[in-house]
């Protein structure tokens, strides 16, 4: 592998990370959680209450890359035709003409994803895991990269429709954004004085070199032990009691190709188990679904994934 | 995301305040309970989980199998408790016993992998555990240094309610929550001390509750008999289906006396047992050694120390002291609340044993005295009925005519002499008076004769008889110049004195057969060699731990292939590197977490910066395959101390 050519990479990413930084202050987190499912070529799930910058990081991350951007604002009266597009009658010469819905774009942000009804959330299914939509019949092939980053307010009830299991496993990453600490908020404020900093942004990679960057994700080194250790733990999940679903193959390969996206961003060409554990959490979380009893008693999908961490032997 | 997880790490040492009350409880029962070497030793065990990160992990067959062997190791130390007729549910051996096994039982739990900072699940399961052990030691015996150990106990009870409430939350400073807490606290301290004061101070009347819950019908004194019988107008007028004896076995004559009488005077019979002498017997006046087949009696009622028995049994074996008047009433020696003992089967109905001693010719006198108040014509009706002939023959005629001539009935509403009254006029009445009347007529025609009660025992149940209450009988008995004494019982329907009583329900049976079951245990545990239980347990033991063994060995063996199939590191040199720097942390105090990341594990360690460095060039080389492992090992000597005086290398 050519070092200069990884220093190149590195530095690109790093740019974009400057970028959305000065727009989401006290993040770091977040942010590289993000581009780590950018990297990964994966979709992203934010989830916070309202307020917090899901939606501004999103336009960020769009803006920070010369590619097309597309916003939907999902809502209750929206159908998978409205997202995928559909085709015309032409008057002039009596054909149909297919006009694209948004998803024809480089990023989507599909804001608000759980106040639509499931039927247009399923308009999704085959455009994240294939990047394709299929229309009257014919195939037609999404532009790369394609990136879905959808935002969702989990403690909202009123109007809304929880996602469905299928979906959910489409997100290579869900994550939380969080109040920002007291500076941080301090800085929000100052920021904003005259204008809002997100004004200020200007693209710093290309389509091209985020494709580079996702090829370049590829060639990170796993160890098979590494790859044992998250084969342990999403097995792990299907077996706990507790769980009425546990980790698909899907999000074994998320967490492969998460995990390896990570050591690239921390300047490795391999994957240690620390990055498997620290990403496990954001990736494996939403793709399990509690027994009645554990959701009632109080567990949550995270400590039960701390449990399968503590009682799985690390790889060394 | 460069950080170590967000959650806290996990509390897998138990909180050091459960362990501080498990260990005073602990002491209280080594003091208190007759210094067991073993509780030491469990105590050892406890204290060593601090040492050591290994843990047992979750419930794992090998959990169990610790538990039989520390179970049953305790079982054969501590020995069976010992056998013995009455069983007193809270015996200080009992007590004991079962605080050791508790103790056992806590420390697998300290050595089981588990989060102790997660509240209720974790550390209530050891605080109950340690409350139980001190509850054991406090019942043992009244001593006084269980004052001490309960008030040291009871503080470390209050310091780990907060681990164990709270969890690993982080104390709050305001005023209302440490209000609240001296209040938790004062509650606590006055719960557990009124606790451990009620336990000691009322074991008695535990123990008594406990019993009474247990035997709860049983432990009436409701036997139907009396020790100074009166001709009255009802007999045995609330008949009680409690359960008097169980004979295991076939008695050949149902009738089993209990007491016998000589006197009668205006309707009562006498004397009373309490007015009577009796002579101690031994084993070989009683028979005990007599061939023959035996039934095994267990009295389950409050019997004031009568031993019933058929007459013409060949002989008594009971461990036990006996007394005997010259009626043959039987006795033990000393009170009892439950008595246990066989019955030598007669070979002949008319056989003489230990009960049927000759009659001296002062005592036949007696036997033969006639009541002053009797009718005459009473005397002239015997000798009229009984005719001519052998004092047998009778005897049976006088029986036959009783039985032909007079009926049964519970009630009986005498006018003047009751016996006379009965014999003459009003023929119907229930059996006291048939048996009374049975003495007065075989006196006056020149045959000694007493008056007996007892039980007529003839529900069966399996192999078993059942005797209850309502089976009170009473019959005569005759001497017959030589044979002896016989059983005559000339009251109508064949004897069955309850012809009118009703069946015990089925749910009675039941239940009986359900409170049977401690009690067959402890019989078949009493009967068996105990050498022989000894070795059964030894040998269960013993496969217990065989079996244990054999699947620690195949799981072990599954476990290396497992670890070969995922995590081998195929550089011997980085394996062998990898073991130098776990063992030099472990050196410096620091622990090396299986399930963690070696990251994670010297976060907050000293010298974390060095062993960061090591842990970068290692990972390198065991997982990005870089020729690191020169660093590697340049690192190595500095982290193991050997070249601790050298400052940081400059090299790297």
């Amino acid at each position: 592998m050519d070092p200069s050519h990884d220093d190149s990479i590195l530095a690109e990413v790093r740019k974009l990370e400057v970028n959305l930084s000065s727009v989401i202050r006290g993040k770091p987190q977040s942010i590289r959680l993000l581009l780590i499912a950018l990297l990964a070529n994966g979709h992203a799930l934010l989830e916070d209450v309202p307020g917090t910058g899901k939606t501004t990081l999103a336009k960020s991350l769009a803006r920070s890359i010369t590619g097309t951007f597309r916003r939907v604002q999902f809502t209750p009266d929206l159908l998978p035709a409205d997202i995928t597009g559909s085709s015309f009658y032409k008057p002039q010469d009596g054909s149909f003409e297919f006009r694209e819905g948004p998803v024809f774009t480089n990023i989507l942000l599909a804001d608000e994803i759980n106040r639509t009804s499931p039927r247009t959330q399923s308009a999704l299914l085959e455009v994240m895991s294939e990047a394709q939509v299929t229309v009257d019949g014919k195939r037609r092939d999404l532009p790369r990269p394609f990136f879905v980053i959808a935002t969702q307010n989990p403690s909202d009830y009123h109007g809304t429709y929880p996602l469905p299991e299928a979906q959910l496993d489409r997100f290579a990453l869900r994550v939380t954004l969080g109040y920002p600490d007291h500076e941080s908020e301090m800085q929000v404020l100052f920021s904003q004085k005259e204008h809002h900093p997100f004004d200020d942004l200007k693209p710093v990679a290309s389509c091209e070199q985020v494709i580079a960057m996702q090829e370049r994700v590829k060639l990170v080194r796993v160890d098979p032990t590494v790859a044992d250790y998250i084969v342990r733990l999403t097995a792990w999940t299907r077996s706990d009691p507790r769980l009425r679903l546990g980790v698909s193959p899907r999000g074994s390969l998320a967490l492969y190709r998460t995990a390896q996206a990570s050591a690239l961003l921390l300047g490795r060409d391999f994957v240690i188990p620390d990055d498997v554990r620290t990403l496990a959490p954001n990736v494996l979380a939403h793709r399990i679904v509690l027994e009645t009893k554990a959701k009632y008693g109080g567990q949550t999908a995270e400590q039960i994934l701390q449990d399968a961490m503590e009682q799985i032997p690390v790889p060394r | 995301m460069t950080q170590p997880p967000t959650q806290p790490p996990r509390q897998d040492r138990l909180p050091p305040a459960i362990a501080g009350a498990a260990l005073t409880a602990f002491a209280a029962l080594y003091v208190i309970g007759g210094h067991f070497l073993g509780l030491p030793i469990l105590g050892a065990m406890l204290l060593l989980s601090y040492v050591t990160p290994w843990r047992l992990p979750a419930p794992r067959w090998y959990g169990y199998a610790l538990r039989i062997v520390l179970f049953g190791v305790i079982l054969l130390v501590v020995g069976m408790p010992s056998d013995d007729s009455s069983f007193w549910y809270f015996k200080p051996e009992y007590t004991s016993l079962g605080g050791y096994l508790l103790a056992a039982e806590l420390v697998v739990q300290t050595w089981r992998w588990r989060d102790w900072s997660q509240p209720p699940e974790a550390a209530g399961v050891a605080l109950v555990l340690t409350a139980l052990i001190m509850a054991a030691a406090s019942n043992t015996f009244r001593h006084p240094q269980i004052q001490k150990f309960a008030l040291l106990y009871t503080l470390l009870l209050i310091l780990s309610l907060r681990t164990a409430v709270m969890g690993g939350k982080p104390p709050s400073r305001t005023l209302g929550l440490i209000a609240l807490r001296a209040l938790f606290v004062i509650i606590a301290l006055a719960l557990g001390y009124g606790g451990v004061e009620a336990i000691t101070r009322y074991d008695y009347r535990i123990t008594a509750l406990a019993m009474r819950l247990v035997n709860a019908s049983e432990r009436q004194n409701e036997i139907g008999l009396s020790d100074a019988p009166q001709l009255g107008p009802v007999f045995n007028p609330k008949p009680s289906l409690n359960r008097v004896l169980i004979v295991d076995g076939r008695l050949p004559d149902p009738h089993v006396r209990a007491m016998a009488f000589d006197r009668y005077n205006a309707g009562q019979w006498g004397p009373a047992l309490r007015d009577r002498p009796f002579a101690s017997v031994d084993s070989s006046q009683l028979g005990a050694d007599a061939p023959g087949d035996r039934a095994r009696v267990t009295s389950l009622a409050e019997t004031s120390n009568l031993v019933f028995a058929p007459l013409n049994s060949a002989g008594i074996d009971t461990p036990l002291a006996i007394d005997q008047d010259r009626e043959g009433v039987l006795q033990t020696h000393e009170s009892q609340s439950a008595l246990d003992y066989q019955i030598i089967l007669p070979p002949r109905f008319d056989f003489q044993g230990p009960m049927c001693a000759a009659p001296s010719p002062a005592f036949r006198r007696r036997l033969l005295g006639e009541p002053p108040e009797m009718d005459p014509r009473v005397i002239d009706l015997a000798k009229r009925v009984a005719g001519s002939g052998d004092a047998r023959s009778r005897v049976a005629r006088l029986a036959r005519d009783l039985r032909d001539t007079h009926a049964y009935s519970l009630s009986f509403m005498p006018h003047g002499e009751p016996l006379s009254d009965f014999i003459l006029n009003h023929r119907a009445a229930h059996c006291e008076y048939f048996a009374s009347a049975m003495v007065v007529l075989a006196r006056a025609v020149g045959v000694p004769a007493r008056f007996v009660t007892g039980y007529y025992a003839h529900e069966r149940e399996g192999s078993h008889t059942v005797v209850r209450a309502r089976d009170a009988h009473a019959w005569a008995e005759c001497w017959i110049d030589g044979t002896g004494w016989i059983t005559v019982d000339a009251t109508p329907s064949d004897g069955t004195p309850d012809a009118l009583y009703p069946e015990p329900p089925r749910w009675r049976r039941w239940w009986e057969q359900i409170i049977d079951l401690p009690r067959l245990v402890k019989q078949w545990i009493a009967g068996a060699n105990r050498k022989l239980v000894f070795a059964l347990a030894a040998g269960a033991i013993g496969v217990g731990m065989l079996v244990s063994l054999a699947r620690s060995l195949w799981e072990g063996r599954k476990h290396r292939r497992g670890r070969q199939r995922g995590y081998v590191i195929s550089d011997p040199q980085l394996a062998a590197a990898a073991r130098r720097f776990e063992r030099a942390l472990r050196r410096r105090g620091i622990l090396i977490w299986p399930h963690r990341t070696w990251r994670e594990s010297i976060a907050a360690a000293p010298q974390a910066e060095l062993y960061l460095r090591f842990v970068a060039a290692y990972d390198a080389a065991r997982f990005g395959q870089h020729h690191a492992a020169d660093l590697v090992f340049d690192l190595l000597p500095e982290i193991e101390g050997r070249t601790a005086s050298r400052s940081s290398p400059a090299s790297v």
